[in-house]
């Protein structure tokens, strides 16, 4: 499963899962991304957060949808507008984050990485980890961990 | 035989602990095996060893040790590559690891390792780590050996091989018998064979299977999935309408298969009770020796089982209330043969199965509780007042040990003081859907019930919509429900200010409309409403639908907007973001597909702004109501505003005035009244309360108050004079310039805060004199409740207040340089100097100073000595107004000197 140990020195290859937020292209390591949902109908939590869309039923296993949007700080998606669902199995337990649009799945380069540029917002760099330039533009690599949000890991605990 | 005493939490947490790891190691192995290990294989495999040897060298466990020590360290030399891992190794690692678990199953179990041989196995780790492995070849046939050394030729093997096939003994007898080899050559090729096996993984075959929880707990929530599929279709083949016989029997018999299998699967989640009840024995025979008493135990219904989860919930209860029991009920052995008792007490503890739940009962044949004692504790600790205490019944009584803050410093000892009451307890219990019953004689024992539900994970639940949304309320935490149609509700909800009730057989029922606290459509009417009706923003024709909740010991009415089915719901738990909305218990699939949130009731209420404690207590005061008694106080009832009926106490008044509407004046933005040589103030509850406006009089009722000024209130009409109970009600809506709301005559009456309206709408009322100057009080009085009570509730009057908590602390206080007091109010009951000795050296050093007595106690004797050591009055603990008027007196008479 770990893809350390073959290729050259830096020659080193990652799949990442992208998909569209607010024009512009962010990323998640395909094997954090465990599948993409058309919309399917959610049920709003009263009291809830903002960003918490509502309950999302996978096959049984219950979890909380967020609005990326909201959590980055775009502006609200228009009314019937499209959208999906990515379920990140990366978090424990795991969410389902709402997305405008899902794109192809691209091989980049461990190396082309680089920490996210001073001009894109505390907000955004929350949630930013890196940036990578790639053809046609940039591609935004989201951390997993912070989606689950401000619960502290609260596991364990069993008694 | 376990010899050495170790800390049973400390073997709980290596026995914990070691599993985990042993399963862990155990997995590792076998990807090794299939070549899918990670790279650090070895290094990990260490690590877990190494845990357990260090532990199990802690908890002086010798066998484990010496074992885990070898297995160490030949993972130790694994780990530096001193030769290559075999499987050869491996297979030796999976003994280890079978025996060390039979071992901690032991120890668990008996809290022995057990008679287990571990000598040939260290040797073998220990030669392996001296020279690496013998060389793993397959396991030769004992025919193949046997030929390979030319003992035998193939064909004599063959036929022999036949034969074997037809009569099944062992190969090498065949052979033997055939006299084609010798009793030793077969010995020494079987020999042979044997050590090459030991250089292969053993293969483990029993009657048991051990299964992961996380495994278990996914087969039930896809038995969960099944359940609520076969929901699905029986519902939507309800709805069809010409089903077919043959679905319809199919969908049927999938019910009663899912049923068993889910019955089934709850099972293997099922543990029996003696995981808990196997430390009682230990724990009652330390508790014993601690105390000094004789006390025998007997346990019933180990076997008992029940959920997984429940066994945890009920650990910490059992135990709590085990360490009551000897602590507090069973008496010393002297003191039972006083009595005529055994002199050794007996606790029975004793678990069962009782429909459908697991009764845990908890018996002593101690001293039993004193309802007299738990009144008078429950009054000092300021739980309930000395009025409500005189009205419990003797069973209600025994139920104060529920009540938060029962739990009391004096009863904290070594065992059972460690900050939890029995509150906690009823707490812990309830929060996993159980109940608490307890039962006391005096002289004869206290019996304490626990019932415990049989499993969390499927519960039979209310559906309930607030909006277009579903919730579902466990039943476990319903009661009833309850329809108003338009016209029942008109005359039956009551409001007192955004704070509708519902009065069912008598009891007042506080109301929480649940669209409106999970705000799921806003625009339903306000708070301020002026009917009941229009607070739950529902066209009047629908009605009112109540679900009677209960919450703690109390319950509660919540409204919804409609009631849909019961339905058998699997909880899910709630993504951990989601944890804080304390209104949702978890979540659940409904049987069409969507989901839907579980209800707690309890979270409920508090987000609607509901203390659940004091409506128990309300609950309670309600109830003591009832059975009158004495302790009563003279009340003022009148209309306010639009007719708002209020109280205030008569004691508080120095006159009831009817005066001519046109002899108020307006002076600025207030009103005022020439009265008697003096410009008083008038005050309008309805400016600072929503009574709405009063109707058009030509006399003007007053209520003149003298509140240190005097200040006069414009009230609709004054109605009597009423006796009330003198309790503070803990009330839950207690709103500002209120002290909460009373039943008086049948209808729901607020208890007006004079002092605070005047504040609030006379310029400089309190204020003013405060400013000049303030009256400076020290407080003396040792409950701590007691005291910040009172010291915040003076200080909201404007007096300067400083306190200390007994004779001593009070005495040098006042020798101090800076300590400046204008009075003293003290309570007579305190550890150290009390309020006697206090005042005897108050009229020694301070004769001038004025002195309260403020106490629970009663009675011309009381009063008489308070008076005769230079008190000036002697104040009833419930009486704080009063007080504040002695107080305020003070300074008028300074004034006047």
């Amino acid at each position: 499963m770990s893809s350390t140990h073959h290729g050259g020195e830096s020659l080193e290859r990652e799949a990442w899962a992208t998909f569209w937020l607010g024009g512009e292209m962010f990323a998640l390591r395909v094997e954090d991304v465990q599948e993409v949902l058309q919309q399917s109908p959610l049920t709003p939590v009263p009291l809830a957060p903002d960003h918490v869309v509502g309950l999302l039923n996978l096959r049984g296993q219950i979890m909380p949808a967020l609005d990326l949007r909201r959590r980055l700080g775009f502006p609200a998606r228009a009314p019937g507008a499209d959208w999906f669902l990515l379920v990140v199995r990366a978090s424990e337990p795991p969410i389902a984050v709402v997305v405008d649009g899902i794109g192809d799945v691209l091989v980049l380069p461990t190396q082309g990485w680089r920490p996210p540029p001073p001009t894109l917002g505390v907000e955004r760099r929350r949630f930013v980890g890196a940036i990578c330039p790639i053809e046609a533009g940039v591609v935004l690599g989201l951390r997993v961990e912070a989606l689950g949000a401000e619960s502290p890991d609260s596991r364990g605990g069993s008694r | 035989m376990s010899s050495v005493e170790r800390d049973p939490e400390t073997l709980e947490l290596f026995i914990e602990e070691s599993m985990e790891g042993l399963t862990r190691v155990e997995r590792l192995l076998l990807a090794a095996e299939q070549g899918t290990a990670p790279a650090d294989l070895m290094a990990r495999l260490f690590r877990d060893m190494h845990t357990i040897k260090g532990t199990s060298g802690f908890l002086a466990l010798p066998k484990i040790l010496g074992l885990a020590h070898a297995a160490e360290d030949l993972l130790s030399e694994l780990r530096e590559g001193t030769f290559p891992a075999t499987k050869a190794h491996l297979a030796r690692l999976v003994e280890v690891v079978d025996l060390l678990r039979k071992m901690v199953e032991s120890t668990r179990d008996t809290g022995d390792e057990g008679a287990f041989d571990v000598t040939g196995l260290v040797k073998a780790l220990a030669e392996m780590a001296a020279h690496g492995p013998a060389t793993a070849e397959p396991v030769p046939a004992l025919g193949a050996l046997l030929v390979d050394k030319n003992v035998i030729s193939s064909a004599q093997l063959d036929a022999a091989l036949a034969r074997q096939a037809q009569a099944t003994p062992k190969l090498g007898e065949v052979l033997v018998d055939d006299l084609a080899v010798s009793k030793e050559q077969v010995d020494e090729a079987l020999a042979e064979q044997d050590r090459a096996r030991r250089d292969q993984p053993i293969e483990r075959s029993d009657g048991t299977v051990r299964v992961s929880v996380g495994v278990l707990d996914r087969l039930m929530n896809l038995i969960g999935e099944l359940v609520l599929a076969r929901n699905q279709l029986a519902q939507s083949l309800r709805t069809t309408r010409e089903s077919q016989p043959q679905v319809q029997a199919a969908v049927q018999r999938l019910g009663h298969v899912s049923s068993d299998l889910q019955e089934q699967v709850m099972k293997t989640r099922m543990q029996p009770v003696s995981r808990v009840f196997e430390r009682i024995p230990r724990m009652v025979r330390d508790l014993s020796t601690q105390t000094g008493k004789l006390v025998g135990c007997r346990i019933e219904g180990n076997a008992t089982e029940i959920d997984k989860a429940l066994v945890e919930a009920i650990r910490d209860p059992v135990m709590h209330m085990i360490r009551n029991a000897i602590d507090h009920g069973i008496e010393s052995a002297q003191e039972r043969a006083l009595t005529g008792k055994p002199q050794m007490g007996t606790l029975s503890v004793r678990a069962a199965h009782e429909g459908g739940s697991v009764l845990i009962e908890i018996q002593d044949d101690g001293r039993g509780m004193d309802p007299a004692k738990l009144r008078a504790h429950a009054v000092a600790r300021g739980v309930i007042t000395a009025a409500e205490a005189r009205r419990l019944s003797d069973a209600d009584a025994v139920q104060l040990v529920f009540r938060p803050g029962f739990s009391t410093a004096e009863a904290v000892t070594d065992l059972s003081g460690r900050g939890v009451g029995m509150d906690v307890v009823r707490t812990h219990v309830e929060g996993s859907g159980g109940q608490v019953e307890l039962e006391s004689v005096v002289g004869r024992g206290t019996t304490i019930r626990l019932r415990m539900p049989l499993t969390l994970a499927i519960i039979p639940a209310l559906l309930v919509r607030a909006g277009t949304q579903r919730f579902a309320i466990p039943q476990a935490s319903l009661l009833e429900l309850v329809h108003l149609d338009e016209e029942a509700a008109a005359k039956k909800l009551e409001q007192v200010h955004g704070a509708p009730i519902y009065r069912l057989r008598g009891e007042v029922l506080p109301l929480v409309s649940l669209s409106q606290v999970l705000r799921i459509h806003p625009a339903a009417g306000s708070l301020g409403g002026s009917t009941a009706v229009q607070t739950f923003g529902q066209p009047a024709e629908a009605g009112i639908t109540i679900v009677v909740v209960l919450c703690g010991s109390q319950r509660y009415g919540l409204v919804v907007d409609g009631i849909e089915d019961t339905e058998e719901i699997v909880v899910k738990p709630l993504h951990p973001e989601l944890k804080r909305l304390a209104c949702y218990s978890g979540a659940t699939v409904l049987g069409d597909g969507s989901v839907s949130l579980i209800l707690e009731a309890a979270g409920v209420a508090a987000m609607a702004g509901i203390d659940v404690a004091s409506i128990r207590q309300q609950g309670s005061v309600e109830r003591a109501r009832e059975n009158t008694g004495g302790g009563t106080q003279p009340f003022v009832l009148f209309e306010a505003g639009a007719g708002v009926r209020c109280v205030v106490p008569l004691g508080m008044l120095s006159r009831l005035e009817v005066v001519a509407a046109n002899t108020l004046e307006k002076v600025g933005p207030l009103e005022v009244l020439q009265y008697r040589d003096q410009i008083v103030p008038i005050v309008r509850p309805e400016a600072v309360l929503p009574f709405g406006a009063p109707p058009a009089s030509d006399v003007q009722p007053l209520l003149v108050f003298e509140l240190g000024d005097v200040v006069a209130m414009a009230v609709t009409a004054i109605i009597d004079i009423v006796e009330l109970p003198n309790t503070e009600g803990m009330d839950p809506y207690s709103l500002p310039f209120t002290h909460g709301k009373r039943v008086v005559s049948g209808r729901t009456t607020l208890v007006l805060d004079a002092f605070a309206v005047a504040k609030q709408l006379v310029p400089g009322f309190g204020r003013e004199r405060a400013r000049v100057e303030p009256t400076r009080v020290l407080v003396v009085e040792d409950s701590v409740a007691l005291r910040s009570a009172l010291v915040s509730h003076l200080r909201a009057q404007g007096f300067i207040v400083s306190e200390a908590q007994d004779g001593n602390a009070a005495l040098a206080a006042l020798r101090g340089a800076s300590a400046a007091v204008d009075a003293v109010v003290t309570d007579i009951e305190m550890p150290g100097m009390d309020g006697w000795g206090l005042l005897t050296a108050l009229r020694r050093e301070r004769p001038t100073l004025p002195t309260f007595v403020w106490t629970f106690l009663e009675g011309p004797a009381i009063v008489d000595r308070a008076r005769s050591l230079g008190a000036r009055s002697c104040i009833h603990k419930l009486q704080r107004d009063e007080l504040a008027t002695a107080l305020l007196a003070v300074r008028r008479q300074e004034k006047a000197a």
